[in-house]
This record gives structure tokens, C-alpha cells and sequence, in this order.
């Protein structure tokens, strides 16, 4: 898989140097997944997302490793890993895109203000195109953005096992929430 | 004591048993590595530039394995979510070598400070603009 975040930083630094200010990044995004079913309840934390938000074109990204989610339960986390997300062999998850209502979005002024994001996501190595709403936040000089929505499993190839169907949901709920700063090195 | 040995005995090797199952199936899990032995001992910088020059192959080498890693402190950061992230140098300005601890924290920053060579256990996570180790340990813990 290719690491294509370093290559899309020096892109974007070397295309816009003089407006480097534009690029907000941050390397302690949080991400949420809930699988919800009527005999289990399975729910997974990561707080080493990584995302880039260029705020003059709106391109934006999130990268994960799915190793770093953690879990209550060791057995859910073993499973997660080596049966349902075969984290060896497709360790990231990653969307990149872009919030196409960028323009309209006023970094100087507090507000809540809803994005219109459209890009690919990424899971389990396969990707996917997808259209989804979230809010980039300003209050108080900080910019933050969150997002809820829902995947299905089947659409990212992530086989379940009969015995266990039951314990895995087929529709797993996603939270992401970043705060960003300027990126300067 | 007939009835101890046909009754209660097995039923109480039973219900142990039961617990004992129950109690592995329903286990937290290890938050560090400190119990386990390292496979690969390497400094940062080596780490680093494995996974730059071929991701594919770094992955497989070191993904889901205890490393020990050495090199120096750049940064030590206690997150929001209290977890404890120390950064290690490597050549590359944009890169390094990312430790992630969920325990010992208060002994780990202490032994810890910017500039000073550490040597520290983890599991390989792979990388995003840093390689990641989590469930780490200082070594010789």
C-alpha cells in the first residue's frame, strides 16, 4: 500500500510555499467504530489519526493504523485484527477527498459549519467512493471537524465467520473528531 | 463425605473450570509489552528508513512484533485521551519514531527527557508520517 501522505505534504508545501499557512494537520485525531448487535456490543477507540486539511483547497485526509485501535475486551481485539480487518496485510485506513464547500466556510469567525465531503475512503483494502456531511468547528482560534456515519462491512470486503454473524454488525457506526494546527516545520 | 465426592467436588471443578474460561475470554488486554521478549533490536533512524524505502516489506518485517528501539527523545507529550507519546529522532525532519505508552507513565516521563538516548519496547503498528509503536515499555522494566 502506498504511503502517499509524506508525498501529498511535500506536494502541497512545494506547490504553495508562500501559503503555507494554509495546511492544518494533526497527528492525535480520534476515531470511534461501534458494532452494535442484539448480543454484543463491540467498540474500538484510536487516538493516533492523523489528518491534513488544506484550508484554501479543501483537500483533505485521515490515516489511521488499525492496529492502534484499542479495546476492552483482548478477545475482540484479537479478532478485529487477525480475522475481520487482517491488519497484517492491510494495516491503514484512509480517506483522502476533498469538503467541496470549502470557499464558503469562514476560519475567522466562530461557528459550527457544516462540510460537504466527497472522496474515497479506504478499509480492508478496498476503496470506496463516498459523499458524506460533517462539521468543521472555529471557536476560540481553534479549528476542529467531527464526522458520524455509518459503514456497511460488505462494501469493504470484511468477512465474518457464520459461527459469530450474530456478535458482528453488519452496519458498524464511525465517529471521527481532529483538532487541527497549523502544520510548520 | 459420600456426598462430597459424588456432588460438590465435581460440581465445584466445574464451575471453576467455567470461570476460568469465562475469565480468559473476557480478558482486558495487555497494555504493554514489558512481559515480552523484543525480536528485533534496532535504532530509530534504521526503523525509520526501512519503512521509507520499502513500506510493503517493512510491513510484513516488523507489523504486530516487539521491538526495541533506541534513539533520542525529540518530544514527550501527554495526549487528551491520557495516553503518553514520546518521539524519537530520525534523519528524515518530517519522520520519526513514534512511542505510545498506556502504563508506567509517571516512571517513564521521568526517566525520560529531551535530548537523551532511551531505549524502549513496543509493538510495530506501521507507519503514517511516523512509525508507530504501541503498548510500549522502557526497557529493562
Amino acid at each position: 500500500m502506498k504511503n502517499w501522505i509524506l508525498p501529498l505534504i511535500v506536494l502541497v508545501f512545494s506547490t504553495q510555499l508562500i501559503q503555507a499557512q494554509n495546511l492544518l494537520y494533526t497527528k492525535t485525531g480520534h476515531a470511534y467504530f461501534m458494532s452494535h448487535t442484539e448480543a454484543i456490543d463491540i467498540d474500538g477507540n484510536n487516538n493516533q489519526v492523523t489528518s491534513f486539511l488544506n484550508i484554501e483547497t479543501g483537500e483533505i485526509a485521515f490515516q489511521m493504523l488499525v492496529k492502534s485501535f484499542k479495546f476492552t475486551l483482548a478477545t475482540a481485539e484479537e479478532h478485529f485484527n487477525e480475522t475481520y480487518m487482517e491488519s497484517d496485510k492491510y494495516p491503514k485506513a484512509q480517506f483522502k477527498g476533498f469538503v467541496e464547500n470549502m470557499q464558503s466556510i469562514d476560519l475567522k469567525k466562530d461557528g459550527t459549519y457544516k462540510a460537504q465531503v466527497k472522496g474515497d475512503l479506504t478499509i480492508h483494502g478496498v476503496s470506496k467512493a463516498i459523499k458524506q456531511e460533517g462539521n468543521i468547528v472555529v471557536k476560540n482560534g481553534k479549528i476542529t471537524a467531527n464526522s458520524a456515519f455509518t459503514v456497511n462491512i460488505d462494501d469493504y470486503a470484511i468477512k465474518v465467520p457464520k459461527m459469530v454473524e450474530d456478535r458482528v454488525a453488519k452496519n458498524v457506526d464511525i465517529k471521527v473528531d481532529v483538532e487541527y494546527v497549523p502544520y510548520s516545520k | 463425605m459420600k456426598k462430597l465426592r459424588r456432588y460438590i467436588l465435581p460440581m465445584a471443578l466445574i464451575i471453576t473450570t467455567g470461570l476460568l474460561a469465562m475469565s480468559y475470554v473476557f480478558r482486558s488486554p495487555e497494555n504493554s509489552v514489558a512481559k515480552e521478549q523484543a525480536v528485533f533490536q534496532i535504532g530509530a533512524n534504521d526503523l525509520f528508513s526501512s519503512f521509507e524505502t520499502d513500506e510493503n516489506a517493512a510491513n510484513e518485517k516488523f507489523i504486530g512484533k516487539v521491538i526495541e528501539v533506541s534513539g533520542e527523545v525529540v518530544s514527550t507529550e501527554q495526549t487528551a485521551n491520557g495516553q503518553l507519546e514520546v518521539l524519537l529522532m530520525v534523519e528524515n525532519p518530517m519522520g520519526g519514531v513514534r512511542c505510545v505508552f498506556e502504563t508506567a507513565q509517571q516512571k517513564v516521563i521521568g526517566k525520560l527527557k529531551t535530548g537523551q538516548t532511551a531505549s524502549i519496547k513496543g509493538k510495530c503498528s506501521g507507519m503514517l508520517m511516523e512509525v508507530v509503536l504501541d503498548n510500549c515499555a522502557l526497557t529493562g522494566n
